[in-house]
């Protein structure tokens, strides 16, 4: 039986192993892709009962040991040299303390990966972002993000249930015709870690997606859906969206948006399979200075041929069902109570 | 044939009446006028205008006719005319321009002026005053045609009255309205005579739904019937011009106020084009002379009788001569009125004076004490929707009385009255107001993306107004007239309508001056008699419109259009009666009224 459960150990650990350190690499090389993330996770679970399954095969090991620090006591020669349990502990303590705090070499080593090297292009949500999808249907999707008491939410109502989710982005921008994006609160996972994510099973470029979202994420990154810098904007290092910032903006107002693009939904006008109709832009004006709490968004434009310059087209001939994928999208705004003085 | 010397020339310039014993002493009073020595260039008198609009509204306030460039937030098309100069040389520019927006911003109406092709340095528009003479330097002129354009920068408002090239830089024009239209008509060499002079059966002041109506009825009766206008087309209120639609109702007269009347589109609407080619067919189709584009400028008076009026020709200038035994003053301003010295009310008497009173709206209905509110004057505007982004210019100038206000179209309620102000003197200013409270409020709705594709299709330029003076009658109409529905025995209208009046909404709290409430009393239906429809004191004087016999209250319900052109109906037959019976109004009203009332179809 021990000998048994010993193969089992080698073996799988052999391959287990292999698949977590192949997928550990791709993840620091490549961008995040929730297929590698889902692999890694399992096999780092399997890896993790074979390591058990391997250790308990070597508990007489760990006895002797034990065993062994009573002859410490009796001041006979150690089995293990007490120098290098005493290496083995500092080394192990050492690495957990420069990649905890993130300091070299841990940082260098972090620096080299894709997430360092392209976390331009990343966007990751603030951790007081929620996403939910609600309804057996799938019917309802909503994005909030949530800071103290302040709240700032979008609820998406389509119009039909979906068998997946459109790529999605949300953000708040500055009033006027082209406005300024201030934050992005939200973009799908699906394109959120890179400008040529792999969306549904093949790789496209982000602004063939979200064409508006895109070009106007280059005021918040500086860069061009090209890859050039744009000397022109100034991006904000950070790309969580702060909802304080957003309601301590100078202006009285500022406009919510949602670009979202359903796969696959060709029609004759716009007959690529992959890609099908463009993204449909949705948008609210928030009044900041206001008490009111509900916003509800207005279809203004889409994306088609917006790819290489992100301005919204608002002639909707030829947008058939991605005109009316969704029934509302509702913009919750939920401010501090004022205390009177 | 009453004595000459009793005879009266008044002439009304800037607002002001100034009165003359004799017309040979209005001659000689202008012939004294220095003679010029230079060149001048009235605007309106430009070979082609571009899309610089003709603006005859404020001639009495500012001292001529203007051209405008209203081209909604674009520029328009330049204005272009060729002027004949005898002599070569250098000379001096003035520019008669006005910055109708002065503040901490660039001014919204700037413009150039271009002679021969090549742009002067100055760009006018932008004085920070009203009107004025504007100094541009220097031009070197070649003797022959030279050509001069106005080119409008912003799309705003920008206006100019006239040019004047001069060899002496110390012979400044003057600017107050009086003299400045006297040195004008000196200028140009037409002087204040009159270029020619017509006589009929009735002369009838004002082509709006009113002077068209009596126009008609005058007409069906075989008079010799003028119908001045100082607008190009007729309708007034209803015109293409202003487009609020008619209401009320049409009384006995269906037929004739079908022919001149509109349907019931949104006000500002397109489709008063529609009626307005239908209202110019209709009255081609009568004998009535109509005579448009000419603005009233004076009258002539004896004793207490209007004997002639006068009028100008808004783009030449030329004086015309209107003699008449009887005069219909449908102008709502209540001009001839004015001007012959009419007994006329303005603004809100005491509640009091006529048990006005009403619980429910208090002063806002009708004040304890007199004042000058009055309902103000609208200016109509909508927007459409196009295929791509349409932007928007910023507005600063106009944020001080938009504020936080957004709207992509307008309404009756966006109408502009204040205490402080006259409706006739500061017309300019209230129209501009309201452009103010239409552009700043545009603009900021056009911050919200879904209107990203939204653009000003139309923007009234001429004012509508609701009112101003009145003229006093025998009889003046008031409030319980309507609520208690007397059928008068000399009635001549009648409307189902409730009196309605209107109050700024400011007093209600709102933080933006140009918006509007109506208050309605139910009213059974209602009679106006004829005695509210003639001078109570210059014999031969009607008056029919807004500018009837009422207090303020009084006008609330019959100020609408159809009942305005049911008192033009009243008012036209009554002045075929004075005819055929060589009788002034009131003496119509006090023996014939029976046959008055048939005529209008109360038989």
């Amino acid at each position: 039986m021990k000998q048994l459960i010993r193969h089992i150990a080698n073996l799988g650990l052999l391959l287990s192993f292999t698949t977590l350190a192949v997928t550990g690499v791709m993840s620091f090389v490549l961008p995040f892709s929730i297929t590698t993330a889902r692999v890694h996770i399992v096999f780092g679970l399997v890896t993790l009962v074979l390591v058990g399954l391997h250790l308990a095969t070597r508990l007489d090991y760990f006895a002797r040991i034990a065993k062994q620090t009573a002859t410490i006591k009796a001041k006979k020669k150690p089995q293990v040299p007490r120098g290098l349990v005493a290496a083995i502990v500092l080394v192990w303590g050492g690495l957990l303390w420069v990649s905890f705090y993130g300091t070299s070499p841990a940082s260098d080593l972090i620096d080299v990966g894709y997430e360092a090297r392209h976390k331009a292009y990343i966007f990751r949500a603030s951790p007081q972002t929620v996403y939910e999808q609600i309804g057996p249907t799938n019917r309802i999707a909503t994005v909030s993000v949530e800071s103290g008491e302040l709240v700032l939410g979008v609820e998406i109502e389509y119009a039909q249930p979906l068998k997946a989710q459109p790529a999605a982005a949300v953000w708040a921008q500055t009033t006027g015709v082209p406005g300024r994006m201030i934050e992005t609160l939200y973009v799908d996972q699906a394109i959120a870690y890179s400008d040529k994510p792999e969306w549904n099973g093949r790789v496209t470029p982000r602004h063939h997606i979200l064409p508006i979202w895109r070009h106007q994420y280059r005021d918040v990154n500086g860069i061009d859906p090209t890859g050039d810098t744009d000397a022109v904007t100034s991006a904000t290092p950070k790309h969580s969206f702060s909802v304080e910032q957003t309601f301590k903006s100078d202006s009285d107002e500022v406009v919510v948006c949602l670009e979202f693009n359903a796969h696959g939904d060709a029609n004759d006008v716009y007959p690529d399979k992959h890609l099908g109709q463009p993204s449909v832009l949705y948008t609210a004006l928030i009044d900041l200075t206001s008490d009111k709490q509900y916003y509800l968004m207005t279809k203004t434009a889409h994306g088609g041929g917006a790819e290489k310059d992100g301005i919204p087209r608002y002639d909707f001939e030829g947008i058939t069902t991605a005109s009316d994928l969704v029934e509302k999208v509702l913009v919750k705004v939920q401010r501090p109570v004022q205390q009177a003085e | 044939m009453k004595s000459i010397s009793r005879r009266r020339f008044i002439r009304v310039m800037g607002g002001t009446t100034f009165t003359f014993a004799t017309m040979p002493a209005l001659e000689q009073a202008l012939s004294a006028q220095t003679k010029s020595k230079g060149v001048l260039v009235e605007c309106e008198s430009f070979d082609s205008p571009g899309g610089w609009k003709r603006d005859t509204q404020f001639m009495h306030q500012m001292g001529g006719v203007y051209l405008l460039a209203h081209g909604m937030g674009t520029p328009v098309e330049n204005a272009k005319t060729t002027v004949k100069f005898a002599e070569a040389g250098t000379y001096h520019v003035m520019v008669r321009d006005k910055d109708w927006c002065p503040g901490d911003w660039e001014s919204p109406g700037r413009f150039k002026v271009h002679v021969n092709g090549k742009p002067l340095n100055k760009t006018f528009g932008a004085s920070g005053k009203g009107w004025g003479w504007s100094d541009a330097g220097t031009v070197e002129v070649k003797a022959g045609g030279v050509a001069i354009e106005l080119e409008d920068l912003t799309g705003f408002g920008g206006r100019c009255d006239a040019i004047y090239f001069t060899k002496d830089k110390g012979d400044v024009p003057p600017n107050e309205s009086i003299p400045l239209m006297k040195w004008k008509d000196a200028v140009t060499g037409r002087g204040p005579k009159p270029s020619a002079e017509h006589d009929f059966d009735v002369v009838i002041v004002g082509g709006g739904m009113t002077g068209c109506g009596a126009a008609l009825a005058a007409d069906s009766q075989g008079l010799k019937v003028a119908l001045v206008q100082d607008r190009p087309m007729l309708g007034g209120n209803a015109s293409a011009e202003v487009r609020v639609h008619t209401i009320g109702i049409a009384g006995k007269n269906k037929e004739m106020i079908g022919r001149i009347d509109t349907k019931h589109y949104p006000n500002g609407h397109a489709d008063a084009i529609k009626d307005q080619a239908k209202r110019d067919k209709e009255m081609a189709k009568s004998n009535v002379k109509i005579f448009t584009n000419q603005t009233a400028i004076g009258l002539e008076m004896d004793g207490d009788r209007i004997v002639s009026v006068d009028t100008r020709e808004t783009g030449s200038g030329a004086i015309t001569r209107f003699k008449a035994p009887v005069f219909i003053d449908c102008t709502g301003d209540a001009w001839l009125g004015q001007w012959s010295g009419a007994e006329k009310r303005y603004g809100r008497e005491a509640s009091s004076e006529f048990d006005e009173w009403w619980d429910k709206f208090g002063e806002r209905w009708s004040p304890k004490t007199p004042d000058n509110r009055v309902m103000g004057t609208s200016v109509l505007w909508n927007s459409e929707k196009s295929k791509k982004a349409e932007p928007f210019p910023d507005v600063p100038w106009a944020m001080p009385v938009a504020k936080n206000h957004k709207a992509i179209n307008g309404e009756w309620y966006w109408e502009y009255s204040d205490n402080e102000l006259n409706q006739i003197d500061d017309a300019e200013r209230i129209r501009d107001h309201v452009w103010r409270a239409i552009y700043g409020s545009f603009s900021n709705a056009k911050k919200d993306p879904k209107h990203a594709t939204v653009k000003l299709k139309w923007v009234a330029y001429v004012g509508g107004k609701r009112e101003s003076w009145r003229l006093m009658g025998d009889y003046i109409f008031k409030q319980s007239d309507g609520t208690s529905g007397e059928k008068f025995e000399d009635a001549v209208v009648e409307e189902t309508r409730e009196l309605d009046g209107h109050y700024q909404r400011k007093y209600d709290g709102l933080n933006v001056d140009f918006l509007s409430k109506a208050m309605f009393m139910k009213t059974p239906r209602y009679y106006i008699p004829f005695r509210c429809l003639y001078s109570k004191n210059i014999p031969n004087l009607m008056m029919a419109g807004r500018c009837f016999s009422c207090s303020h209250i009084g006008l609330g319900g019959p100020r609408v259009m159809k009942t305005c052109a049911q008192m033009g109906i009243a008012v036209g037959y009554a002045s075929a009666l004075c005819k055929k019976y060589k009788l002034d109004p009131r003496a119509v009203g006090q023996q014939h009224i029976k046959e008055l009332q048939a005529l209008i179809g109360y038989a």
